[in-house]
């Protein structure tokens, strides 16, 4: 056994506090002995986690964000104009929020949307939806004769709000166009 | 054997140990992992308010290249634009801030014309403030050749 053991014999109370040190000592760096430096990392891992779990909390789970596709038009260069081409007179849709200035903090309760031109007034977005659909070639009733890129001009007026022109151009796009374009000055 | 030691070794506690190196390599990626995400989510889209659109004829954005271009709202005037951001850049909303904000998408679209731009606007701004940022994208594409205005809307993903 180790060296302390051969110590045993010696009266406890005759072993002054040094020499118990010692002996202590001794079979601490006994090399035979199994002692192993060992780092007690509990404290780490709890502050560890409380990061962890602190970066969790804080962490923004968001929902997740779409797209619409808006190609804007592009013209501001000096285009050349087809003269065999018919001019497409673009169907002209307005959008309106309502008591806009009521001094709220959140987005207008309803809006009104209306086309110009003889046809009869959407009064809810999935009207409007129905009515472009049912006017485009290869549409609803296939009766429609707009091809699909016939040009469709928002025209907010001033004042609306952004979630209600996203959302007519959403219903116009829904309808089957794909050249829709946002104008406040058309028509 | 003595009395002394014996009672020592039996009095002496018995130690499980769990080997938890693993445990703190996999913690201390799940912490940079997150620092890492928060600091990237928060320079390219400011936190507002998105319009939310039910049922939108919208798709998941992809992974090709974009410029995230936000208008903000003012907080204090509803229905007010403040600023538009760019990648953590502030343009104000007038006319010499629209000029900049052009040129700033132009610079971006010259490297990659190919270049998808989301406008991310609060829901409560009204139009008339979006308008100037729409024409000014529109001035950007036509300034620099061969690039097409690839102007996404972004919305708040329809609860299902």
């Amino acid at each position: 056994m180790s060296a302390s053991e051969t110590k045993q014999h010696i009266p406890e109370d005759a072993c002054s506090e040094a020499r118990r040190a010692q002996r202590r000592r001794d079979r601490k760096f006994d090399r035979r002995s199994n002692w192993r430096p060992a780092l007690n990392l509990t404290s780490m891992i709890d502050v560890v986690f409380l990061l962890l779990v602190y970066f969790m909390v804080a962490t923004e789970f968001k929902r997740a964000e779409v797209i619409e596709r808006l190609d804007l038009p592009n013209r501001l260069g000096a285009g050349v104009a087809d003269p065999f081409e018919v001019p497409d007179h673009p169907v002209v849709i307005t959008v309106f929020s309502q008591d806009t200035n009521s001094g709220r903090s959140t987005v207008a309760a309803g809006f009104t949307i209306g086309i110009e031109g003889p046809f009869p007034q959407p009064t809810t977005l999935e009207s409007l939806t129905t009515l472009l659909s049912e006017r485009r070639m290869g549409g609803t009733g296939g009766r429609g004769l707009w091809p699909d890129d016939h040009p469709i001009v928002l025209r907010p007026a001033a004042g609306t709000d952004w979630e209600h022109v996203v959302r007519a151009f959403d219903a116009t796009a829904r309808a089957g166009y794909n050249n829709i374009s946002l104008n406040p000055n058309a028509g | 054997m003595s009395t002394l030691l014996h009672t020592r070794r039996r009095h002496a506690p018995t130690e499980v140990e769990s080997n938890l190196t693993s445990m703190i390599d996999v913690v201390f990626l799940l912490v940079v992992f997150f620092i890492l995400v928060s600091q990237v989510v928060s320079r390219e889209a400011e936190p507002l308010d998105l319009p939310k659109v039910p049922d939108a004829a919208a798709a998941v954005a992809g992974e090709d290249p974009r410029l995230v271009v936000n208008v903000l709202s003012d907080t204090s005037q509803p229905g007010v634009g403040l600023r538009a951001m760019v990648l953590g850049q502030p343009f104000s909303l007038d006319s010499d801030g629209c000029q900049a904000l052009s040129n700033r998408v132009a610079v971006d679209l010259e490297q990659r014309p190919d270049l998808a731009i989301h406008l991310r606007a609060d829901r409560e701004v009204h139009f008339e403030w979006i308008h100037p940022v729409l024409e000014a994208l529109r001035a950007a594409s036509a300034r620099v050749d061969g690039a097409e205005a690839k102007v996404h809307l972004v919305l708040l993903e329809p609860a299902s």
